[in-house]
C-alpha cells in the first residue's frame, strides 16, 4: 500500500474519532470511516459487563445475522490475552478478523476479506483504538454529565432556583438554565453577563445589590439579598440571592450564588398585608363602636374610632383597662354578667337597650356580643359592637304623636323624610292610593306617578316647595292597581332648627269624580251625542289638522260632504226613534268603511262631513266614495223594519278646490247639491274634470269587474334567453286586457286601479292559474320552456289565502313547483319582514323566486341575503342606460356583481339591443329579456317564434 | 440463463410485446430503456402492474448493446429465477435514518445465497448517498453491487425506474441475485493538484478546501489548466473537464463532478463528507478508455466462474467528454463473446473489490455475471 495514502487514511480515521458526544453517532462515524478508509468488511463493538460480551454496535447491520461472523468473533474473544501488538488475529476461511482492547469498555472486532492488514497498519490501529476507548469513555461520562445536569435543572426549575458562578479572575460568568428563565434571557442568543443582569435590576435597587456583592467580597462573608428585576414590559419580578466567594492565598477566585424567583411568595405576601390595612381601614371607618375584650379578665385589647368619640377617650386610655376602670359600678356589673354568659353560651348575645355614661352624658347603645373562641374551641376574646340609639329612641317617640294625629283625617297624609322617602301614611292614602303603609314604607311617592307630568312639572313643584316651603296643585297619580286618578296635593317641608328639612308632609284628596264630570261635559262639546261622531266643532278642527298635514306629506285632502236621499221620509214614516237608530247605524258603516285616520262628522241632521288625509290623487276620493254609496245601499234593519237607502256625496279637494276649511266645507256641499241634481245616489267633485277623470276610473273599475267573466284578459309570454348560448331559458307571463270597445288597454291604466280597488287579488290569481296551465301544456308537447314567471303584487303577498292559492293552482294544472317563478318588485319585499315568511313557504313548495326592477329601491343587504330568492331582476331603466351612462353602467355591474356573491343568477330586462347585450355578457350577466329577442307576445306569436328559432 | 430482447423501435406496443415475450418464460424481466422513448406512467403503469414476472430496470438517456450505443428502444432481459426486489419510495424527502431503517427492514431475506446486488436509483433524486450507504451500513460487502442512477439529460426529475408498481420516480429498486459477479471499476482522470482537506461541507456541497472558500482554490488550480479562466457563466462546460478526486486507499480516487457553482460553494453530484482529502483531476480520451478497459480487465481477471453476461455502467458524462470517440469505449469493453447490455448512467453504484460500496461519478463500471 502507499504509505502516503495510509498516512492519509490513518489520519481520516484519526480525525473522524470523537466527534461527537452521543456514542451511537461517534461509532456510526468511526466505524464508517475504518471500513471504508482500510477497506474492512465489517466491525463490531463488543461491551464487556459483568464478565459477558454483548454485541452492542455492528456495521454492516447483516453481520448480526451472520453465524460465520458471529462465530469468528466468539472465537476471538474466548483468546482475549491481548499480545503486545496491542491486538489479535485470526485467519479463518479466507477472512482476517482483529481484536482489539478498548480497555474498561470491550472490544473492537474488524474484519478483512481480501487479504491481511499491514502490521504498520495494525499497529497504528491499536493507537488509534486509545483514542476510541477515550471518546467512548468521554460519551459515556457526557451523558450520565447530562443525566445528572438535567436532574439538577428539573429541580432547579421546580423551585424556581436559578445559579451561577463567577471567574473572577477569567472575568467570566455563567449561569444556569433556570438563571436564564428567571432572567427571561435567550440564553441561544445571549450570553451570561454582569451588565446584562445589572441591567434587568430595578434601578431602584442597583446600588444595593453591587453594594452587597462588593461587601461581602471585602468582608469574605456570604451574602443574601432580596432585590427587584424590572423587564422591559413593566412586569417586576422579585428575586432572593444568596452568594459567597472563593479564595485562594487570600485572592478572591470564584464567587458562587443562586437566585430565586420570589415574586409568587411576595404577592401573596403583599395581598395579606393589603388585606389587614383593609380590614383595620373598615373597622376604624365603621359609624359604630367596635371593641375586643380578652375572654379572661375581660380587658380590653381593641377599640376603634367610633369608640373613642362615644366614650370621649384616646384608645390609649382604654385599652388593658377593664369595665370597673371606666364605668360606673352599677353599668359594670351589667357589662361583664352579660360578657360572661355570651362566652360560657357561646352564642351571639343582642342587648337591645342599655346605658352607657360618657362625656356626652348618658347614652342608650344596641349592643351585639359575640364569643370568639381559639383554635381549641376555648373562648378567647369577646367581640362587641354597639350602636349609639339615642337620637333613634328619641325621634321615634316624636313620630308616635303625629301618627296618632293623622290616623283620623279624610285626606290622604304622607310623611317623608329628608331623602323624601315614606316613614308613614294614614288609612286615607291606603284608601285612596290602594297602598298599604308596610308596602309602600322607604320607598319614595313617585311610585305612584302617573306618567302624565314630565319632568319640568316635577321640578318646578320642587323648586316652590324648596324656596316657599309649600306647593299645592293637581296631580295626576296612578293607583295600586293601575288606575289613574286625579288628586289635589298639597306638600309641605318641615325644617329643624337648623333649617335643614327633616320631612315632607303631603296631604291630598281624590278628585276623580269632579274630574270625570269635567270630562264628559268636554266630550259632549266635541260630539254628536246621537252617534258619537265629531261635531261641527271637532270637525273644523281636524280639517285644519290634516290642510296642516298636507303641507308637510304633500299629499291631498278631501272633504266629503254627505246627505242621505229622503232622510226625511224615513223619518216621518218611522218616527224619531227609528230615524236616530238609522243615524247610528249610518255612523257605524261609515266609520267602518274608512281607514282609522280619516275622520267622520255628522254636522246635522242627515248631514255627515267625511275628512280623508293623505291622499295622492283625487281619483283616490272617488274610489272611497264608490266605497261608501255601496255600504250605505246595503239594507239597514230598524227593528222589525228594513230600509235602503241612498246617498249623494260631494267631494272637495284641497288643496285645488281650496285651501281654507270653510271654503272647502262650502265647495264640497256645492258639489254635494251637483250630485243631488244629477239624480242622486251618485258623488260629485266640485271641479268638473276630477269628475271626468273619476269616471274613467269608475268606467274601468266597473269594467276590470265584468273582464274576467267576460274572458277580456289573455296571458302575452315574453321570452327569457341565454344570451352566449342563445338558448330559450324560461318566459315571463304579462296580462294583457282586450277590452270590446277600447281593444287593447295598456297595464299602466288598468293595473294601478285593480290594485287600489283590491281586484288585483283575483287578477293576480287568474293570470297564475292562466299560467300553470299553460306552462303545463308546454311541458306536455315538448315545447323547451323551462318555466313560467309570474308577477306577484303586494296585496297578493298580504292575502292570507296565497299560499293556498299557488298550492290549488299548481295541483289543477298538475304542474311541480320547480317550473313556476314569481317575480316580487324589491320595493314591496324590502318593506316588510314578515313577507320572508311567506317566501318561504312558496320556497318549499319548490318555486324560485325572483326579485323584479332591481336596483330601483334601497335594498338591505342583509335582508336580501336572508331571503330566500334564487334570482335579480335587473330594472330596465338601467339597461336602456348602458353602455354609454356611466352611472347605469356601473349600477348594472353591481347588481351583476352582488348577485354573483350572493350566488344568485341575474337576468336583465329590457334589452333591445346588441350593444346592450354584449355590455352584459361581458359583465357576466347571461339571462336577458326584452324586444331584441321579442315583445310579449300571444301564446301562439311565442310559439311560431320559437319554431323560427 | 438469460434471454435478451433488444426493442429498437421504442414504440410502446412493441414493449410491451417482448414483455409478454419474456414474462411467459421468465419470473424476472430486468429493462434497461432509453428515455428518448417517452414512457410515461400512465401508458406503463397497468402494463408493469399486471405483468406476471418481477421487474425491475430504469429509464436512461442510452442503453448499450454489444457493440452499439443506441438512443432509442429498450433491452428486455429475462431472468430465470424470480429475484427478491426491494424498493424504497420518496428518498428525497426521507431522512437518511428514516432511508437507514426501511432497509434494514429489508435485510430479513438476505443470506449467504446472495452473491450480487442489482442497484438502480433515481439519479436526479436527493439523498443518493444517504440510501447508497444505508445499502452498505446494513448489507456490509457480503455481496458485489452493480448499477447506477436513471434518468433524463433535460435533467427534469421524472419517473425512470420500472417496477411491478408501476414507472416510478425518486426511488430506489435493487434486487438480490444468487449469480456469482465479479466488479471492476475505474475512471481514468488523474490528479493535477492536491490533495486538498474538505474543511467544510454539507452533503454534496463542498464549502470550504483548506479553510478557504472552495471556488477560490478550485479556481486557482482550473485556470492553470483550462483553456478559459473558469467563472459562474461558463462554470459548467469547464468543470465537466476538472472533476474532483476523493482520496481512498484503492488505486483511484473516487470522482466527484461538481455541477453547480453556488456562492462561493461547489455543488458536486454525491457526497463529499468533511474531514477527506480531494485532489482536482484531469482526463485525456486515451486514459479513459484506458481505464474503461482496465475496469473491465480487472472484473475479467476477478472472475471465479463462468460469466454469462457482462453489464456495463458508463457514465453519461464520459460520453459527453468523449464525445464521437465515446464508441472506442464501447468497444473496448465488448471485448468478449459473451453478450453485452449497458446504459450510460447520472452516477454509478458499485463495490470496488471487496472493499468500501461507492457511488461513483464519470466512472466505468463494468460486471460480469455468471449464472445462479
Amino acid at each position: 500500500m502507499d504509505k502516503s495514502a495510509l498516512q492519509l487514511a490513518l489520519y481520516e480515521i484519526s480525525i473522524s474519532i470523537g466527534n461527537s458526544f452521543d456514542l451511537d453517532k461517534m461509532l456510526n462515524e468511526a466505524v464508517k470511516v475504518l471500513l471504508s478508509r482500510l477497506g474492512c468488511s465489517g466491525a463490531a463493538i463488543y461491551q464487556r459487563s459483568g464478565g459477558v460480551d454483548k454485541l452492542c454496535y455492528a456495521k454492516p447491520k447483516v453481520i448480526i445475522k451472520n453465524e460465520r461472523y458471529l462465530q469468528a468473533y466468539r472465537q476471538l474473544l474466548e483468546k482475549r490475552q491481548i499480545q503486545k501488538t496491542g491486538h489479535i488475529e485470526l485467519l479463518i476461511d479466507g477472512d482476517y478478523y482483529y481484536l482489539f482492547d478498548l480497555k474498561n469498555y470491550g472490544h473492537l472486532v474488524l474484519t478483512k476479506s481480501t487479504h491481511a492488514m499491514q502490521p504498520i497498519t495494525l499497529h497504528a490501529l491499536a493507537k488509534i483504538n486509545l483514542k476510541l476507548v477515550t471518546a467512548i469513555r468521554a460519551c459515556l461520562d457526557h451523558e450520565a454529565l447530562k443525566f445528572s445536569q438535567a436532574k439538577l435543572e428539573q429541580t432547579q426549575s421546580l423551585a424556581k432556583i436559578g445559579s451561577w458562578e463567577f471567574d473572577i479572575q477569567a472575568d467570566k460568568i455563567w449561569w444556569s438554565e433556570e438563571t436564564f428563565n428567571i432572567f427571561e434571557i435567550d440564553a441561544n442568543q445571549f450570553e451570561a453577563s454582569y451588565e446584562g443582569f445589572m441591567d434587568l435590576v430595578h434601578p431602584e435597587d442597583r446600588d444595593m445589590v453591587n453594594d452587597a456583592y462588593q461587601k461581602s467580597l471585602c468582608s469574605t462573608e456570604p451574602y443574601q439579598i432580596e432585590h427587584r428585576l424590572l423587564f422591559e414590559d413593566g412586569r417586576i419580578k422579585y428575586v432572593q440571592e444568596y452568594g459567597g466567594t472563593e479564595y485562594r492565598d487570600g485572592q478572591a477566585i470564584r464567587s458562587i450564588g443562586s437566585v430565586q424567583d420570589i415574586t409568587e411568595r411576595k404577592a401573596v405576601e403583599h395581598t395579606v398585608s393589603q388585606r389587614e390595612n383593609e380590614l383595620n381601614t373598615i373597622i376604624e371607618s365603621l359609624p359604630l363602636t367596635l371593641f375586643v375584650k380578652e375572654a379572661k379578665e375581660l380587658r380590653f385589647v381593641r377599640f376603634n374610632a367610633a369608640g373613642e368619640k362615644l366614650l370621649g377617650r384616646d384608645r390609649s386610655e382604654l385599652l388593658g383597662k377593664n369595665d370597673y376602670e371606666l364605668f360606673s359600678k352599677e353599668h359594670a356589673e351589667s357589662f361583664i354578667q352579660q360578657d360572661r354568659e355570651t362566652l360560657a353560651t357561646g352564642e351571639i348575645r343582642s342587648i337591645l337597650e342599655e346605658e352607657i355614661d360618657t362625656p356626652n352624658g348618658t347614652k342608650l347603645l344596641h349592643t351585639l356580643k359575640v364569643p370568639i373562641n381559639d383554635e381549641s374551641g376555648q373562648p378567647k376574646y369577646l367581640l362587641g359592637i354597639s350602636e349609639d340609639i339615642t337620637e333613634r329612641k328619641e325621634r321615634q317617640a316624636s313620630l308616635q304623636l303625629s301618627s296618632t294625629v293623622i290616623e283620623n283625617l279624610a285626606e290622604g297624609i304622607m310623611i317623608c323624610d329628608a331623602d323624601n322617602r315614606l316613614l308613614s301614611v294614614n288609612p286615607a292614602f291606603t284608601r285612596i292610593t290602594g297602598y298599604t303603609a308596610d308596602e309602600i314604607f322607604g320607598r319614595k311617592p313617585n311610585i305612584l306617578k302617573s306618567g302624565r307630568h314630565d319632568q319640568s312639572f316635577y321640578h318646578e313643584m320642587w323648586n316652590t316647595i324648596e324656596i316657599t316651603g309649600t306647593w299645592q296643585g293637581e296631580v295626576w297619580n296612578r293607583r295600586y292597581n293601575g288606575e289613574i286618578y286625579p288628586e289635589w296635593l298639597s306638600i309641605s317641608s318641615i325644617r329643624n332648627e337648623f333649617g335643614e328639612v327633616t320631612n315632607y308632609i303631603g296631604v291630598f284628596s281624590d278628585i276623580s269624580t269632579i274630574k270625570e264630570n269635567e270630562a264628559e261635559l268636554r266630550f259632549l262639546a266635541h260630539h254628536d251625542p246621537l252617534t258619537q261622531l265629531p261635531n261641527r266643532v271637532l270637525l273644523n278642527d281636524r280639517i285644519e289638522h290634516a290642510l296642516l298635514q298636507k303641507e308637510r306629506s304633500k299629499g291631498m285632502v278631501a272633504i266629503m260632504y254627505l246627505d242621505l236621499d229622503r232622510f226625511k221620509t224615513i223619518n216621518d214614516s218611522f218616527g224619531h226613534p227609528y230615524g236616530d237608530l238609522l243615524l247610528q247605524t249610518v255612523a257605524i258603516r261609515l266609520q267602518d268603511a274608512l281607514r282609522h285616520e280619516d275622520t267622520v262628522s255628522r254636522v246635522s241632521g242627515d248631514e255627515f262631513v267625511i275628512v280623508l288625509e293623505d291622499l295622492k290623487s283625487a281619483d283616490e276620493a272617488g274610489v272611497v266614495a264608490q266605497k261608501i254609496l255601496g255600504v250605505l245601499a246595503e239594507p239597514i234593519a230598524l227593528g222589525e223594519h228594513e230600509v235602503t237607502i241612498t246617498t249623494s256625496i260631494g267631494i272637495a279637494m284641497a288643496p285645488t278646490d281650496g285651501d281654507e276649511p270653510v271654503l272647502l266645507l262650502k265647495n264640497a256641499d256645492a258639489a254635494l247639491y251637483r250630485a243631488k241634481d244629477m239624480g242622486r245616489n251618485s258623488f260629485e267633485y266640485f271641479s268638473s274634470e276630477m269628475s271626468s277623470s273619476s269616471f274613467e276610473t269608475l268606467f274601468m273599475l266597473n269594467g276590470l269587474n265584468k273582464a274576467i267573466e267576460n274572458s277580456e284578459f289573455v296571458v302575452y309570454y315574453q321570452p327569457q334567453v341565454h344570451m352566449d348560448k342563445g338558448r330559450l331559458t324560461g318566459v315571463e307571463a304579462l296580462i294583457r286586457w282586450l277590452h270590446p270597445d277600447l281593444g287593447l288597454v295598456p297595464p299602466g291604466r288598468f293595473i294601478p286601479i285593480a290594485e287600489e280597488s283590491g281586484m288585483i287579488v283575483r287578477l293576480g290569481e287568474w293570470v297564475l292559474r292562466e299560467s300553470c296551465k299553460q306552462m303545463k301544456a308546454w311541458l306536455d308537447n315538448g315545447t323547451p320552456v323551462e318555466y313560467v314567471a309570474v308577477n306577484l303584487s303586494a296585496r297578493q303577498l298580504l292575502d292570507k289565502n296565497l299560499i293556498d292559492m299557488v298550492k290549488s293552482a299548481l295541483a289543477d294544472a298538475e304542474l311541480a313547483g320547480k317550473y313556476l317563478e314569481l317575480e316580487v318588485t324589491e320595493t314591496i319585499v324590502m318593506k316588510e319582514e314578515s313577507y320572508s315568511e311567506v317566501l318561504n313557504e312558496l320556497k318549499a313548495l319548490g318555486i324560485r323566486i325572483s326579485i323584479d326592477d332591481f336596483g330601483t329601491g334601497y335594498s338591505s343587504l342583509v335582508r336580501l341575503k336572508h331571503l330566500p330568492i334564487d334570482k335579480l331582476k335587473i330594472d330596465m331603466s338601467f339597461i336602456k342606460g348602458v353602455p354609454d351612462n356611466e352611472d347605469d353602467s356601473n349600477i348594472t355591474q353591481t347588481i351583476i356583481n352582488l348577485a354573483n356573491s350572493m350566488n344568485l343568477s341575474v337576468i336583465a330586462e329590457g334589452v333591445e339591443n346588441e350593444q346592450q347585450a354584449g355590455f352584459l355578457q361581458n359583465r357576466g350577466c347571461l339571462h336577458a329579456q326584452g324586444y331584441l329577442y321579442s315583445p310579449p307576445v300571444p301564446v301562439t306569436d311565442f310559439e311560431a317564434w320559437l319554431n323560427r328559432r | 440463463m438469460f434471454e435478451i430482447i433488444y426493442e429498437p423501435t421504442g414504440k410502446l406496443s412493441a414493449f410491451d410485446e417482448s414483455l409478454q415475450a419474456l414474462q411467459r418464460v421468465y419470473p424476472t424481466v430486468v429493462i434497461l430503456s432509453c428515455d428518448d422513448n417517452g414512457y410515461t406512467p400512465q401508458q406503463l403503469d397497468k402494463i408493469l402492474q399486471q405483468s406476471s414476472a418481477k421487474i425491475l430496470g430504469g429509464v436512461f438517456p442510452s442503453i448499450i448493446y454489444n457493440d452499439q450505443l443506441f438512443n432509442q428502444g429498450s433491452l428486455l432481459v429475462g431472468i430465470h429465477n424470480e429475484l427478491d426486489i426491494q424498493l424504497i419510495e420518496g428518498i428525497s424527502q426521507k431522512s437518511a435514518t428514516e432511508i437507514d431503517e426501511e432497509v434494514e427492514g429489508h435485510i430479513e431475506g438476505f443470506d449467504d445465497s446472495v452473491k450480487t446486488m442489482l442497484v438502480f436509483i433515481d439519479g436526479l433524486a436527493k439523498n443518493i448517498g444517504e440510501s447508497i450507504d444505508a445499502l452498505f451500513d446494513n448489507y456490509g460487502l457480503s455481496c458485489n453491487y452493480i448499477g447506477g442512477g436513471s434518468g433524463s439529460l433535460s435533467f427534469i426529475q421524472k419517473p425512470s425506474l420500472f417496477t411491478n408498481q408501476g414507472l416510478l420516480k425518486d426511488a430506489l429498486v435493487y434486487a438480490y441475485l444468487t449469480a456469482n459477479s465479479s466488479v471492476g471499476v475505474r475512471h481514468g482522470w488523474k490528479s493535477i493538484m492536491g490533495p486538498f482537506e474538505v474543511t467544510s461541507s454539507r452533503g454534496t456541497e463542498i464549502q470550504e478546501l483548506d479553510y478557504r472558500p472552495a471556488f477560490e482554490v478550485y479556481k486557482e488550480v482550473v485556470d492553470q489548466f483550462s483553456e478559459q479562466p473558469i467563472n459562474q457563466e461558463n462554470f459548467f462546460d469547464v468543470a465537466k473537464s476538472f472533476p474532483f478526486g476523493v482520496n481512498t486507499l484503492t488505486d483511484e480516487k473516487i470522482v466527484r463532478d461538481p455541477i453547480l457553482l453556488d456562492g462561493s460553494s461547489l455543488v458536486c453530484v454525491g457526497n463529499v463528507e468533511e474531514g477527506s482529502y480531494v485532489d482536482i483531476l484531469q482526463g485525456n480520451k486515451d486514459e479513459l478508455i484506458a481505464a474503461a478497459k482496465a475496469a473491465r480487465d480487472a472484473s475479467y481477471n476477478n472472475k471465479t466462474f463462468e460469466d454469462e453476461i457482462v453489464l456495463f455502467i458508463d457514465c453519461i458524462s464520459r460520453s459527453l467528454f468523449l464525445g464521437d470517440d465515446f464508441q472506442e469505449e464501447v468497444e473496448a469493453v465488448h471485448n468478449s463473446k459473451k453478450p453485452l447490455i449497458g446504459a450510460l448512467t447520472f452516477g454509478e453504484v458499485a463495490n470496488n473489490g471487496k472493499e468500501y460500496l461507492e457511488f461513483f461519478n464519470k466512472t466505468a463500471v463494468v460486471g460480469h455475471i455468471g449464472h445462479g
